[in-house]
């Protein structure tokens, strides 16, 4: 599960989702950075004009006033008493004079009101104001002083003056003078809503600070050279700002409205834009991944429940089923598969084991036939034996004599019991053995034994056969044979017996050959050779077989079991070995028994255990 | 010592359930001048022994009351009587009951039918052969082959 696809598909779903909203966000908060930055400035330059306006409007409305009082019917020319009492009608109208005063056209003051009592008049102070209240009082236009502060409060003052016109002749009679106190214009700046660490306040010509909410710093006489319009600089609070400046020109002197904002309030807009698109990305991420992860865990879920079925299965838990066959998709069409496949694997299964089972029962009924075959075997051979024993002991023991002298004619008829009760011996020994070769019983038991041995064993068993029959007996030992050789020899034995008694049996004449010879570097060859009646090609091919002799007639005259070749071949191949067989009709047979040579590590001392 | 000078110092002892085995060996052994002793089954063998010291036992196998296996434990475990050759003189010739007879402590192995000519000879060249050293001898009746 290193690669689990719920991760991949959380992941896919993930990337699909907060890609396009991370860009929207992105694109979104650029645009609003640029808009809102935009919208920003020009509210500021908004405020900016319309506290420009209100400054102005103020001060036209000051000048306004002063030019309806300035053209009161022959206001020059009233009497001193009148015409202070119309200035002071002014002064006391509205709070927005500090001094009113009327001057002839040299300057010379005539009246004068005061808000404060004892203060001086209200005069051009320097050359240059002068020079323009001479030049307005010449033209008949409206005089603009410089911004000075009160004597005794340290206020702001603009002086305007206007021009007193004769209606008659149109010669400037004099020049009615007004303080106008821009303090005013500071609680009017109190009035504007400013944003949080907005700061809006006014300049006169030389930048000195005029009008500001904090009235300290006017008194402190503090001066701001305000940046080209709209730009971000260092502002008055000495914070950066993005400052907006509207100057409102008066004659021939100006003041400025300065509004600064700074940088997070022009850009907070945008900033919450920003924040929110982050919001809905982070939203979106964890809804993504949410999406994700339960839509490939509903896929994936199945799936992991087949794999777990499966490998239950594995495990040997057949019956298990894959609990998604009822789904209508893809899956419950796998599950579906899934589960027909598995009960199929049931059937085949259980008939396997049927006749797994089956096949136990039946190797088991065969191992207890066979065990119950070697148990009649061993009865049968104890049970055939035993009167065997008293027809042959007793037979013998009267032939022998032990038991008296008997007449010729009834030593011939014991001679009779006692021959066919060995034959009948003989004939169950075969039977028996012959049983224990078929019923693959017969145990090779292999050990170093000596051939000189053997050959002097079977030489003594058939010498008296052979003298009965005035045959010659001729042994040939190879002397490239070995002197140990490895195999059963008792089993050997059987076989040369076999063949050597049926050899003398259907021999009259002749001889008898009994050979041992090396045949090549890993087979040896026992062979007997007659020089009897020989075997007809055609009997050549059954001779090995069970009962079967030559004929009826040749069974009557050479008595036997007619299982020796059989057991001899059985041998042969139970070692390993080989039977081939020689014979002319009339001149005899040779059967050679050929056997694997194994050689025996240490060949010794066979010599002196033979004699 | 057993040879065939001091045969007629034998006491043979013949255990058998089979009455006409048992007189087929008496008959043999009693013609060549041993005496003879008998009895028909394993527990009837050992009273005799209480009584008698044979020469050597020779016995069959499968018997009733008691059998020659357990005969000869009997004997091995008394040693009184662990020192007398036993033999057994069986109809049990299937491959295989040579090796469990000298297995179980048999001294020698005679198979059923013996024959009463050769009798004493095998008898006698097994007393001087070590048993494991002879594989020919008692197999099977000497004549088993000759007679076809």
């Amino acid at each position: 599960m290193q690669r689990s696809i719920i991760r991949q598909y959380t992941l896919t779903f993930i990337g699909l989702a907060v890609a396009p909203v991370l860009l929207v966000g992105i694109i979104l908060a650029i645009q609003n950075f640029t808009r809102e930055g935009g919208q920003a400035l020009q509210a500021q330059q908004a405020l900016t004009q319309g506290i420009a306006t209100q400054v102005e409007d103020y001060l036209e409305q000051r000048e306004a006033e002063l030019r309806l009082l300035a053209q009161a019917p022959n206001l020059y020319n009233l009497g001193q008493e009148e015409q202070h009492g119309l200035l002071e009608n002014l002064r006391t109208f509205t709070d927005a004079y500090e001094n009113l005063a009327l001057l002839n056209a040299q300057g010379q003051e005539l009246v004068s009101v005061s808000r404060v009592v004892g203060e001086g008049a209200v005069q051009p102070q320097s050359q240059a104001e002068e020079d323009a209240f001479t030049l307005a009082a010449t033209l008949g236009s409206v005089y603009y002083g410089p911004v000075h502060s009160a004597p005794s409060t340290s206020e702001p003052l603009l002086t305007i003056g206007i021009p007193i016109i004769d209606p008659d002749t149109g010669a400037v009679q004099g020049m009615l003078m007004g303080d106008v106190r821009l303090t005013l214009i500071s609680a009017l700046l109190d009035r504007v809503e400013l944003g949080p660490g907005q700061a809006a306040y006014i300049l006169d010509t030389d930048n000195q600070v005029i009008a500001h909410p904090d009235f300290s710093i006017v008194e402190n006489g503090a001066t701001f050279v305000p940046p080209p319009d709209g730009s971000r600089a260092t502002g008055l609070s000495g914070d950066q700002a993005l400052i907006v400046s509207e100057p409102v020109a008066f004659g021939g002197s100006q003041i400025t409205v300065v509004v600064e904002n700074p940088p997070a309030e022009a850009l907070g807009l945008a900033l919450d834009t920003a924040l929110v698109a982050g919001v809905v990305t982070l939203i979106a991420l964890v809804v993504a991944a949410g999406i994700g992860a339960t839509l490939a865990r509903r896929t994936i879920e199945p799936i992991r429940n087949l794999a777990a079925t499966a490998q239950a299965i594995r495990q040997g838990e057949f019956y298990r089923e894959a609990t998604d066959a009822h789904r209508e998709d893809e899956i419950g069409e796998l599950s579906r598969a899934f589960n027909d496949m598995t009960s199929q694997i049931r059937e085949n299964l259980a008939a396997l084991e049927a006749s797994v089972q089956e096949a136990r029962l039946a190797t088991a009924q065969a191992r207890e036939a066979n065990r119950l075959k070697s148990e009649f075997l061993s009865t049968m051979s104890h049970e055939l034996r035993t009167p065997l024993n008293a027809m042959i002991g007793f037979s013998e023991i009267m032939i022998s004599g032990m038991g008296g002298t008997l007449d010729e004619e009834a030593l011939h008829m014991t001679q009779r019991i006692h021959s066919n009760s060995l034959r009948l011996l003989a004939l169950i020994n075969d039977v028996l053995d012959l049983s224990k070769i078929e019923a693959r019983r017969v145990e090779v038991i292999a050990r170093p034994f000596s051939p000189q041995n053997l050959v002097q064993s079977l030489v003594s068993q058939m010498s008296s056969l052979i003298q009965q029959k005035k045959l010659d007996f001729v042994v040939n030992v190879d002397p490239l044979l070995p002197s140990q050789l490895n195999g059963d020899p008792d089993l050997i034995e059987r076989i040369a017996t076999n063949l050597l008694s049926n050899a003398i049996k259907f021999t009259e004449q002749g001889s008898v050959t009994l050979s041992l010879q090396l045949a090549s570097n890993n087979r040896w060859e026992l062979s007997i050779a007659d020089t009897g009646i020989g075997i007809p090609p055609h009997a050549q091919n059954y001779i090995f077989d069970p009962f079967r002799q030559l004929d009826g007639s040749s069974q009557r005259a050479y008595s036997g079991t007619g299982l020796g070749l059989t057991i001899v071949r059985e041998l042969t191949l139970a070692m390993g070995g080989r039977v081939n067989l020689q014979s002319h009709v009339g001149s005899g047979s040779i059967f050679t028994i050929s056997l694997p040579l194994v050689m025996v590590s240490q060949p010794a001392e066979a010599g002196a255990a033979a004699s | 010592m057993i040879s065939r000078e001091n045969i007629s110092s034998w006491l043979v002892l013949v255990v058998d359930d089979e009455a006409d085995s048992i007189e087929v060996a008496t008959r043999v052994l009693k013609f060549h001048g041993a005496k003879v002793c008998t009895a028909d089954n394993g527990r009837a063998g050992l009273d005799a022994v209480q009584q008698i010291k044979p020469t050597f036992i020779l016995t069959d196998l499968s018997m009733p009351v008691m059998d020659g296996w357990e005969m000869l434990h009997h004997l091995q475990n008394n040693p009184q009587t662990a020192d007398i050759p036993v033999v057994a003189l069986t109809a049990h010739a299937m491959v295989g009951d040579r090796e469990r007879a000298v297995g179980a402590g048999f001294h020698y192995y005679l198979t059923k039918p013996l024959s009463p000519l050769t009798l004493l000879d095998d008898l006698l060249r097994l007393f001087s052969t070590p048993l494991s050293e002879n594989s020919t001898i008692g197999k099977t009746h000497p004549l088993d082959k000759d007679a076809s």
